[in-house]
């Protein structure tokens, strides 16, 4: 039988990034600047400036046009088993309006109405980012967040506090009204013959964290919900 | 790639030969027209094909349950018009859920259930965070322990425990069981590890809406779980139709038919031989898979 994550593939172009991810950002943003680059950046490498001004300029827009593509795309699988895997555990949510940022290749959201459905309740936002940490980590990182309700927000964070064991950070506070689901490196997950990120690892791991975690934090958000309903 | 800053960043001396490496790599497959991307659907539509898909077979499975429970237990409080709470405006109001399930628990009630209730609510006591509770949870339920006393806003440690229960195992050992019931209020501060008694015994719950663990007690001091639809999961089948032996059983309908349509949001109406149900199917599932397990 297939399954979800018999399909997910693998990307070379994300492997590369994941492998050298310092340069890759910086190289990253030197593409998204809007004026040319020029020498007296003095927040970059003067190798890697001469490196994006040079030859090789065009293997790394493949490599970054060819990532951006790979994550969306993978973002999007992932975000069917995520939504899928929430079912089987039965959240008393339903996931609508499945967003991928026209701009932003980097970060799917989906809404989570609650059961039953009541449009004058606020959903939440189930989000799933490929994002470089401050210890220039490429990490897989899923949050459900309470958008424009501050007070839900903080009463959120304080509910759920007794959950920590079924979010990926533990010992860390929360964001505000934000838990942080998964957290997984993608360096953890590169085929150390051809450096590719393989995906269908990938897929495995997050399956495995949402398999593991407790479904009371999606029962809390619930009721957190409920009582700004009213 | 979203990122903290640009800062100051040497190359590795392997980034060259990778850079080479991969864009062969990469300009093999833009020469045989292959974008590079995993296989896979990339459209929302897919994913929503995707999505509709697996709500379509929740539902399907979820009315199937719900048409089993119809026809084996029409009486079932699943079924039920009238919930208790909402009669007595008490919905959200813990102290009525308290003394309800505390009547329902203690066998000297006028209930006729004896201790078939008491018993039912063990059984449905979470200790998978604790599992180290679940041989105590077993030794109370040892049918050869004394009846069960049980109390309400029982004093323990300078605090009032919802509900406590106590009494003696076979071995004469006193055992004791304290219940912590929250509908939507969050706990106190330290709250829970105010109600913890001592003893080898001693088995705590904290029975909430959801089912989550508590947050106010110490790891030297674990707390079991329950969530309301497992307690109502518990009780709904002990079937007490000798209503002359039972009189309880009455109320004990009304107040399952309050948990369900009050706590856990699940209201599912007859009409003929159909039943309407607005629920999600997951819920459902929860509720109800386990009691129809040959339903697929």
């Amino acid at each position: 039988m297939t399954t979800l994550a018999d399909r997910f593939g693998r990307s070379i172009a994300l492997g590369f990034w994941a492998k050298h991810a310092q340069a890759m950002g910086a190289l990253y943003e030197l593409r998204n600047r809007k004026a040319p680059s020029k020498p007296k950046d003095r927040e970059v490498d003067a190798t890697l400036l001469n490196l994006w001004n040079g030859p090789r300029r065009a293997d790394i827009e493949a490599v970054i046009l060819n990532a951006e593509a790979d994550g969306r795309t993978f973002l999007m699988q992932a975000m069917a088993l995520c939504v899928t895997e929430l079912g089987r555990k039965g959240s008393p949510f339903t996931v609508a309006d499945v967003k991928a940022p026209p701009k932003d290749p980097w970060s799917i959201s989906a809404q989570m109405h609650r059961l039953p459905r009541d449009l004058q309740q606020s959903p939440l936002t189930l989000s799933l980012w490929l994002y470089e940490d401050p210890d220039s980590r490429i990490m897989l990182y899923a949050d459900i967040y309470v958008e424009d309700n501050a007070t839900a927000a903080g009463e959120m964070a304080t509910a759920l506090r007794g959950a920590y064991d079924a979010a990926s950070r533990p010992y860390e506070e929360w964001d505000d009204g934000s838990v942080v689901f998964v957290e997984l490196p993608l360096l953890g997950h590169v085929d150390d013959v051809d450096g590719a990120v393989d995906f269908d690892r990938l897929a495995g791991a997050l399956l495995d964290r949402l398999e593991a975690q407790d479904n009371t934090v999606l029962q809390e958000l619930a009721t957190v919900t409920r009582r700004h309903r009213s | 790639m979203h990122r903290e800053e640009l800062r100051a960043i040497e190359l590795h001396p392997s980034f060259l030969p990778d850079l080479d490496r991969v864009a062969v790599v990469l300009r093999d497959r833009q020469q045989r027209g292959v974008a590079g991307r995993p296989a896979m659907p990339s459209d929302l539509a897919g994913l929503g094909k995707l999505l509709e898909g697996a709500t379509a077979r929740a539902r399907g499975r979820a009315q199937r349950l719900v048409a089993a429970e119809h026809e084996s237990h029409p009486e079932s409080p699943l079924f039920g018009a009238v919930s208790l709470f909402e009669a007595t405006g008490h919905v959200r109001y813990e102290t009525a859920h308290t003394q309800s399930l505390a009547w329902l628990l203690n066998p000297r009630r006028t209930h006729g259930f004896d201790t078939t209730i008491f018993d039912a609510f063990l059984s449905a006591i979470d200790c998978s965070m604790h599992p180290q509770l679940d041989a105590i949870r077993c030794r109370i339920r040892d049918e050869r322990r004394t009846k069960p006393v049980v109390h309400t806003e029982y004093l323990i440690n300078d605090a009032r425990a919802d509900i406590y229960a106590e009494g003696r195992l076979a071995n004469g050992e006193q055992w004791s069981l304290v219940v912590e019931l929250k509908v939507d209020a969050i706990e106190g501060e330290g709250q829970l590890d105010k109600y913890h008694r001592n003893g080898g015994n001693a088995l705590h719950v904290f029975l909430t809406p959801s089912g989550r663990d508590g947050t106010t007690y110490g790891r030297s001091r674990p707390w079991a779980k329950m969530a309301f639809i497992d307690l109502v999961r518990a009780f709904v089948r002990p079937r007490f139709a000798d209503e002359t032996k039972h009189p309880g059983a009455p109320f004990l309908r009304l107040y399952l038919t309050g948990l369900l349509t009050s706590v856990c949001d699940i209201v599912c109406v007859p009409n003929g031989d159909q039943v309407e149900t607005r629920n999600s199917p997951y819920r459902l599932e929860q509720l109800l898979g386990p009691l129809h397990d040959h339903i697929g």
